[in-house]
């Protein structure tokens, strides 16, 4: 249900029949436990909205808190008069540039090194000490 | 603090965005927790008589809402079809005008809860259910429903001595620790660590409860992974 991603029909109406069910056995199962809104939210309007727009984890909250941290980190290039002309200009601005994707926010993100480039190649390569050529002696203790 | 923005908001909605030359439209879609979400759509709140901003469904059944609980039903009524009487757009915009010309009609079946005017008035069934607020709105009364248990079987002493042993399995084994935020509660990736290591719960419960309501809470715990 979190996952920020359209769900596919069957895994919507899987979630759905299971949010149903849980609800159901929670009521059957213990009588005196009130149903409370989320529950209710969770048994009848969650699989409505899943519906209507195939997600819920895309809409959530989650999304817009990482959307507003990049904002603030650069509402200064697209200031104008009021602040919700700055954010129409700064969506304006991530659609055109196409840069509206999720990797905007991993910053400083390292890329992988290349397959079997940190395998030792060499005696020397290693950091074991059978690598490096036998036995070394403390220089410390030596007398 | 959003009344300043509403006239743009409303622009927003109404005019869309231009990218690139093409006009595109915009769709409000209202998120936030569910105080925040009442201030906007002037309900009276989530510990009112009709807490859903969905629909008008009743909290419970009562003898002084007998009438709107027929019509309406309640959220007790979990073997019910869903809720036929979803809220709309035009309740919200007739609530709104009330606020120039006040109404002589102040009963619950006429603002049904809706005591305030709306700062909006958008489709009601375009409000984000808040996943991450029913994450911890479901997680945690588990947890307290696994200690209730224990009251009832056992008494509050078994229970009060259960609780620290439950927290300590939850820091020692299961490795989760409370957010210093949101009210010092189990939040996010810790309440999905709870449910995928959810048999350290069952474990500690086993002598403690009768066979049927081990079994019966071992089940909600399955299907609350499975969502």
């Amino acid at each position: 249900m979190n996952r920020a991603a359209d769900v596919h029909a069957s895994d919507a109406r899987e979630v759905c029949a299971n949010a149903q069910l849980f609800v159901r056995n929670l009521k059957r199962s213990f009588p005196w436990v009130s149903i409370w809104p989320k529950l209710h939210i969770l048994m009848h309007h969650a699989p409505d909205f899943l519906d209507l727009f195939g997600s819920i984890g895309l809409y959530g909250e989650q999304s817009i808190e990482a959307w507003h941290g990049f904002f603030t980190q650069n509402a200064a290039k697209y200031a104008v008069e009021t602040e919700v002309g700055a954010c129409a200009n700064f969506v304006r601005a991530m659609a055109v540039a196409r840069e509206a994707s999720d990797a905007i926010f991993s910053t400083g993100a390292r890329t992988p090194a290349e397959e079997g480039a940190r395998t030792a190649k060499q005696a020397g390569d290693g950091r074991r000490r059978v690598k490096k050529g036998g036995p070394v002696e403390c220089e410390s203790t030596r007398e | 603090m959003l009344g300043e923005h509403l006239d743009q908001v409303a622009q927003l909605v109404l005019e869309g965005v231009v990218v690139g030359g093409v006009r595109r439209a915009g769709r409000l879609l209202m998120s936030g927790d569910y105080e925040a979400l009442c201030t906007v759509h002037g309900h009276k709140g989530p510990n009112a008589a009709m807490p859903c901003l969905m629909c008008f469904c009743e909290r419970a059944r009562s003898r002084t809402h007998a009438a709107l609980n027929g019509i309406y039903g309640t959220m007790q009524d979990v073997d019910a079809p869903a809720p036929a009487h979803a809220r709309t757009s035009a309740h919200l915009v007739s609530m709104a005008a009330r606020a120039d010309v006040p109404a002589n009609d102040q009963s619950q079946a006429a603002l049904r809860l809706i005591t305030r005017p709306p700062l909006f008035w958008g489709d009601p069934c375009q409000i984000v259910h808040i996943p991450l607020h029913i994450l911890l709105g479901i997680t945690l009364p588990l947890l307290r429903l696994d200690i209730e248990l224990v009251i009832s079987c056992r008494g509050r002493p078994v229970a009060s001595s259960f609780s620290y042993e439950l927290v300590e399995k939850l820091r020692r084994v299961v490795r989760v620790r409370p957010a210093p935020y949101h009210g010092g509660v189990f939040i996010g990736r810790v309440c999905h660590a709870i449910a995928q290591r959810s048999d350290v719960i069952f474990r500690a419960l086993l002598s403690l409860v009768a066979e049927s309501d081990h079994v019966a809470y071992k089940r909600l715990w399955v299907l609350w992974r499975g969502i």
